[in-house]
C-alpha cells in the first residue's frame, strides 16, 4: 500500500473538551504534509495519538510501520552526561533490541546521521553544550537513526539559523524522495506552501490538502482566528484571484 | 544469612512501592521515596525494640565490616556482578528513559520496566553494602562515589566506571584510617567518602569560578 498512515474521523483529548476533532488525512510514500495551526491547535496532540501515548476518542488510525520522531521543545535534561552521538544512537532503540551491544555499523549510521544535520564535527561534544538550535538538529539525526517509514516532526525549525534551515529542508526533500512520509507541525505559512499537503488544524480540522487549495484567505483565517491573519507569508499566487 | 534474605524481601517490597506509589501523579517521586522509606524506618524501630527482635538486628542497623566472613564476601561479589550485568544490558534503555522521560516510549523503551529495574538493582546494592557498612552508613557508600564521579563530568558509562573505582578506593582509604587512627572501620569509609566529595566539589567551584572571583 502507498498509504503509510490514514487517519479517519479521529477525535482526541485530554480529559475535557477534546483537543483535537474531525481530523481525517492520509500521508503517502514521499510525501510531505505541513500541519499548520495556532498554539494548542492540536498539532503535537495529533503526532502523541499518532504515537500511541493518547488514546483516541474516536476514529480510526491504520499506520504501515512505526515513526521518527522529532519532539517540540526538547524537554530533555541539559545536565545530562551524554554527548551528540550518544543522544543520535538512542534512535537505535527502535530498530535494535535494547540488550543487544550497539554495533560499529550503528555507530557510523548515527555518525551518518549527524553529518546529514550538519553536525560532523560536534558528535562528541556533550549535548548540553551545544546550542539551542544544534540540540535541535541532533534530536533530528535521532529521528533519522531510527530509519522509519514515517517521520513525526514537531516544529524542528524552532531556533534554528537560516543556513541550517535550508540544509533541514532539503534535507527533508531527500527523505520524502527516498519513499518516507513526513508529517511536519510548523508556523511558517511560506514554507508549508512548498510541501506537498498541508493540515490545518484550529481544535479541529479545519482543511486538508494541497496547498494551493487550503492556504486561501478564507481558510487561513479560520485556522488562526479571523483577528491574528497575516496573509504577507503567503506568495500571491496563492490567493484565489477575487482577492485582488 | 536468613536476616539478610529478609532484609533483601524488605528493601524489593519498598522500591516496588515507590516505584508505585510514584507513578500516582499527586504524589511525586521524591514524595514517594520519603513516604515509604519513614514508614518502614519506623517499623523497623519498633520492631527492634520489641522483646522478640532477632539478634543480629543492631548489625543490619551499623554494619560489621571486619567481621565479614568469606562466605559474605563470595555472596556480595556474586551479586556485585549480577548488578554490573544487568546494568550493561539495561544500558541503551537507562540512557533513554533518563534523557527525556516523555519521549522515551516513542523512542521504543519502556520506562516502567527501566524504573523497577532500576529500584530493583539499587536494593540488591544496599543489601550488599549493608552487611558492611549497615542501614545507616550505606548511604554514604552508594550515593557518595556517584556524586563525586557525576561532578568530575564525562559520558553516563565513565562516570559509572569511575564511581565504582572511586568506592572501591574509598572503601580501602577508610580501612587504612580506622587501623591507624584507630576508629570505627564502617564509620571511616563514609568519612572518606564524604571528604572526598566535599575536596572534589571545592576543587570544581574553584575550577569554575573565573579569577579574582575565587
Ligand atoms: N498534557 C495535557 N493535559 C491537558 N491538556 C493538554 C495537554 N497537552 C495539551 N493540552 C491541551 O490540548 C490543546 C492542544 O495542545 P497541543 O499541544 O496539541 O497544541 P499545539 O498545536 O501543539 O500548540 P503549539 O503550537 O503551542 O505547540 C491545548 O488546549 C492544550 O492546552
Ligand atoms: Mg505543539
Amino acid at each position: 500500500m502507498t498509504e503509510l498512515i490514514a487517519v479517519e474521523d479521529l477525535a482526541a483529548g485530554y480529559g475535557g473538551p477534546s483537543a483535537l476533532e474531525d481530523v481525517t488525512f492520509a500521508l503517502r510514500r514521499g510525501e510531505r504534509i505541513g500541519v499548520l495551526g495556532p498554539n494548542g491547535g492540536g498539532k503535537s496532540t495529533l503526532f502523541r495519538v499518532l504515537l500511541g501515548e493518547l488514546q483516541p476518542l474516536r476514529g480510526r488510525i491504520r499506520s504501515a510501520g512505526g515513526f521518527g520522531y522529532v519532539p517540540q521543545t526538547e524537554r530533555s535534561r541539559l545536565d545530562y552526561p551524554v554527548t551528540a552521538l550518544d543522544v543520535a544512537l538512542m534512535g537505535t532503540l527502535s530498530r535494535v533490541p535494547w540488550w543487544q551491544p550497539i554495533a560499529r555499523a550503528e555507530r557510523e549510521r548515527a555518525l551518518a546521521a549527524l553529518e546529514r544535520v550538519g553536525l560532523a564535527d560536534r558528535a562528541r561534544k556533550q549535548f548540553g553544550e551545544l546550542s539551542g538550535g544544534q540540540r535541535q538538529r541532533v534530536l533530528v539525526a535521532r529521528a533519522l537513526v531510527q530509519d522509519q517509514p514515517v517521520l513525526l516532526l514537531d516544529e524542528p525549525f524552532t531556533g534554528v539559523d537560516e543556513p541550517s534551515a535550508q540544509l533541514l529542508e532539503l534535507l527533508l526533500d531527500d527523505l520524502a524522495a527516498d519513499g518516507r512520509g513526513i508529517l511536519i507541525a510548523t508556523h511558517d505559512v511560506e514554507q508549508v506552501a512548498r510541501w506537498d499537503e498541508v493540515l490545518c488544524l484550529n481544535r479541529r480540522q479545519v482543511a486538508f490538502g494541497p496547498p494551493e487549495e487550503t492556504l486561501t484567505p478564507a481558510v487561513l483565517a479560520e485556522t488562526y482566528g479571523a483577528e491574528i491573519v497575516r496573509l504577507e507569508g503567503v506568495p500571491a499566487a496563492l490567493l484565489p484571484p477575487h482577492h485582488h | 544469612m536468613p536476616l539478610l534474605l529478609g532484609g533483601a524481601v524488605g528493601v524489593l517490597g519498598a522500591a516496588t512501592a515507590v516505584a508505585l506509589a510514584g507513578r500516582a501523579p499527586e504524589i511525586g517521586r521524591d514524595t514517594a521515596v520519603g513516604i515509604v522509606i519513614t514508614t518502614l524506618f519506623g517499623l523497623g524501630v519498633l520492631l527492634a525494640l520489641s522483646q522478640a527482635a532477632p539478634p543480629g538486628l543492631g548489625q543490619l542497623l551499623f554494619g560489621d565490616l571486619l567481621g565479614v566472613s568469606r562466605k559474605d564476601v563470595i555472596v556480595s561479589a556474586t551479586l556485585a556482578g549480577l548488578v554490573v550485568g544487568a546494568l550493561a544490558l539495561l544500558h541503551r534503555q537507562l540512557l533513554v528513559v533518563g534523557f527525556d522521560r516523555s519521549t522515551s516510549r516513542a523512542l521504543g523503551a519502556h520506562p516502567l520496566l527501566v524504573d523497577l529495574a532500576l529500584l530493583g538493582l539499587v536494593a540488591v546494592t544496599v543489601v550488599i553494602g549493608v552487611q558492611a557498612l549497615g542501614n545507616l552508613l550505606v548511604i554514604a557508600i552508594v550515593i557518595g562515589p556517584a556524586a563525586i564521579a557525576a561532578l568530575l563530568g564525562g559520558r553516563l558509562a565513565t562516570m559509572m566506571a569511575a564511581a565504582a573505582a572511586i568506592a572501591i578506593g574509598c572503601a580501602l582509604a577508610g580501612l587504612y584510617l580506622s587501623y591507624y587512627a584507630n576508629t570505627a572501620a564502617g564509620a571511616s569509609v563514609a568519612a572518606v567518602t564524604v571528604g572526598l566529595y566535599l575536596l572534589v566539589r571545592l576543587g570544581a567551584s574553584i575550577r569554575r569560578s573565573p579569577p579574582g572571583l575565587a
